[in-house]
């Protein structure tokens, strides 16, 4: 038992920060505040592979370093914290890249896995739709087998990030319509600019081009993009999913947006003031975060250990939330309207830093990796032994 | 980062859990104190000033799975204030030893001050009492007592001693009182159905569970710096802060889950949730949050701040 990273990953911490430091524009709150922040994103993520960074803790033969999954918690933590400089290839590192080694064949692991390690390929997750979201499984999209064996891809998918940037995309289609609704799906691995594609901004307060529509219309696709075995993605997208909460250490940002509203705050406060309310509330959101930072690192230790994602993810990603969304009320408290002043604005707090975090990133945490309520249901069940619950 | 415990760690929390499992009564027992088990817990040793500090907790938090047994917060703090070594032989010798937490001058409440044999002062070490003091007249039969403490004692010279161990015993009480809930939700059923296929009992439990898990974590995460001496009193008090929102939590969830049976001696439940208002009710609070407000490190003009909760306060605080 001893819940500290060693000298040599905090000696990766530091470099990371330096290279942050000098390679982020200050006015960078991340992908989605207008359309240059993406060029910016390009090019960290290309620095970044020049380093060997970008796919750190995964195995040489596909393009890692073989670092280790506390490297990676160490990167995830720095990069979270500066509003994830990598954009969509945050997704590539943390759950599409595991799931391609875990399910793909051997051309889709020579084929993406560079791409992604290189960081030269833009992915999107396109799971949502209109009538399915946390109940992933009715979705209705299909992706019926062709002639040539190939698909045809028709229906309306919903909430995409990334829709607009990416090359390639995860897709989960219903390839049986006539089976039961867990069974009948598959996973695709597809090109985004296929014909038949069309993409749409949904314009919404929390980003420039954060979301997006993407509608199928006779889509053809080659029987090579098949993920994983016909009729079962499910199991695919199960196993997607959890990657998707334990790589993601939002509560770094959120520690890292504390720091700077105190900062903000002026002079340290006298202890003994009985009316520094806001103090207490300050330490009060600092030990639930602390809390945060361990159930994620035992999430990570458990997926050390067992080369699984266990439940211990779903706690993470809740705690994550709460803690995220206590903190931005407390921003919110503490400097009122202003924390509503966006990046661009010349009044905006810290460049819109604190907007970023408390007016868009912070109210859609709850939303986000299958819904909170998806995560109790998740610890009620598998942590507490409980039975399924309506 | 290592998460598994020692072996001679394991093996503490093993046989801590089976004394546990036998002879302190999870629920139907109407008595909050037997001297008999008080002695027994003793003797297990969690309460000797040379066990480490990772050893202990673990070992607090699987004793106080079924309740406090006795005063174990404030004999262990007793023993500490109390440099002549009186304390700690009683206590060796099976004795009930309780202390006077810091307050204002007047009458104060003491834990099991009602049974005790000793009573330690904690401010100033002084035995102030060898024999029971006057009972406190409360709902449920817990032994406290009543001190008059003469000239006001504000300070608290145990703070780290206080939240490390509030908090390892708090993570005992809400382990076992969310597992209380659990198995009483899993049981009763109504509307034709386990309560707990509700969502609206199941979730507020799942988030008892991510807080109790996340509370376990600190106490030995502080536990283990307290032993090397690395930031243990802001990994303490963080711990202690967190301990009594797991508390609240805890206790509202549950007895919410219980209905009515959650406030009967016999479901159990009560004996768990009033241990851990005990604790949460001392000022303890009070100072962990002026501690850690005193130690907030924040940024230099220009420095980049830092993303992980420890790098918010000083690091000369052991």
């Amino acid at each position: 038992m001893h819940l500290d990273f060693s000298p040599e990953q905090q000696g990766l911490r530091e470099e990371l920060r330096e290279f942050l430091g000098a390679n982020l524009p200050p006015s960078w709150v991340g992908v989605w505040q207008g359309p240059q922040a993406q060029a910016q994103s390009d090019m960290v993520v290309s620095l970044m592979a020049d380093r060997g960074w970008l796919t750190y803790c995964w195995p040489e033969e596909y393009g890692g370093s073989g670092g280790s999954i506390w490297d990676q918690q160490v990167i995830q933590e720095e990069l979270f914290a500066h509003h994830e400089p990598r954009g969509s290839q945050y997704m590539g590192v943390n759950w599409l890249g595991p799931v391609i080694m875990q399910f793909g064949t051997e051309e889709q692991r020579a084929r993406f896995l560079p791409e992604i390690s290189s960081g030269s390929a833009y992915w999107c997750q396109l799971f949502s739709e209109p009538e399915a979201g946390s109940d992933l499984a009715s979705l209705r999209t299909t992706a019926i087998r062709a002639a040539d064996g190939g698909f045809v891809i028709n229906g309306d998918k919903v909430w995409t990030s990334y829709a607009n940037s990416a090359e390639h995309g995860f897709l989960l289609a219903r390839s049986d319509p006539q089976a039961e609704k867990h069974r009948g799906l598959s996973v695709l691995l597809i090109e985004m600019d296929a014909p038949g594609i069309e993409i749409r901004e949904i314009p919404s307060t929390i980003g420039w081009h954060r979301l997006h529509s993407v509608r199928f219309t006779d889509v053809h696709v080659p029987a090579s993009c098949l993920l994983g075995t016909l009729h079962r993605g499910w199991d695919v997208a199960m196993a997607a999913l959890p990657y998707e909460r334990v790589g993601n250490a939002r509560y770094a940002r959120t520690t890292r947006m504390l720091a700077i509203a105190d900062a903000l705050a002026g002079d340290p406060c006298d202890p003994g003031d009985p009316g520094d309310a806001a103090d207490d509330r300050m330490v009060e959101t600092l030990a639930l975060g602390r809390m945060a930072e361990l159930l994620n690192y035992r999430a990570a230790a458990v997926r050390e250990s067992t080369g699984l994602v266990g439940w211990e993810a779903s706690a993470a990603f809740a705690a994550n939330a709460l803690y995220e969304q206590e903190s931005a009320a407390l921003i919110e408290r503490d400097v009122g309207f202003m924390a509503y002043v966006a990046n661009g604005d010349p009044h905006a707090l810290v460049n819109g830093e604190l907007e970023s975090f408390a007016v868009r990133q912070a109210p859609t945490v709850t939303i986000q990796a299958g819904s909170y309520q998806v995560q109790l249901s998740i610890v009620g069940q598998r942590g507490l032994g409980l039975p399924r619950a309506t | 980062m290592r998460f598994d415990l020692p072996d001679t760690a394991e093996q503490l929390r093993s046989e801590v859990a089976r004394w546990v499992d036998r002879r302190v009564p999870a629920r139907g027992s109407t008595s909050t104190f037997s001297q008999d088990i008080w002695g027994e817990f003793v003797h297990i040793g969690l309460l000797d000033p040379s066990v480490d500090e990772l050893h202990r907790c673990v070992g607090l938090v699987e004793a106080c799975r079924h309740g406090m047994c006795g005063p174990v917060l404030e004999a262990r703090l007793g023993v500490l204030a109390d440099r002549s070594g009186t304390a700690e032989r009683a206590l060796a010798e099976g004795r009930v030893v309780t202390s006077v937490a810091p307050s204002p001058a007047g009458a104060t409440l003491v834990g099991w001050g009602s049974v005790a044999d000793l009573v330690v002062d904690q401010p100033s070490g002084a035995v102030v009492s060898h024999e029971p003091l006057p009972a406190v007249r409360m709902a449920l039969p817990m032994p406290h007592g009543w001190y008059q403490r003469g000239v006001a004692a504000t300070t608290d010279p145990l703070d780290r001693e206080r939240w490390l161990t509030g908090a390892a015993i708090m993570a005992g009480l809400a382990q076992g009182a969310l597992t209380l809930a659990v198995e009483h939700t899993a049981n009763r059923r109504q509307f034709g159905r386990q309560l707990a296929s509700f969502q609206a009992v199941q979730f507020p439990l799942a988030e008892c569970k991510i807080l109790v898990d996340g509370l376990y974590l600190m106490v030995l995460d502080a536990a283990d710096r307290a032993d090397h001496g690395t930031q243990d009193r802001v990994a303490s008090a963080l711990a202690w802060l967190a301990a009594v929102r797991c508390a609240e939590a805890t206790t509202r969830a549950c007895h919410q889950a219980f209905g009515a049976l959650g406030f009967c001696l016999e479901a159990g439940l009560v004996q768990l949730t009033w241990g851990m208002a005990w604790l949460r009710l001392t000022n303890a609070t009070r100072t962990a949050r002026s501690y850690l407000k005193a130690h907030r490190q924040r940024p230099e003009p220009g420095a980049a701040p830092g993303c992980l909760v420890l790098e918010a306060f000083d690091r000369s605080d052991t």
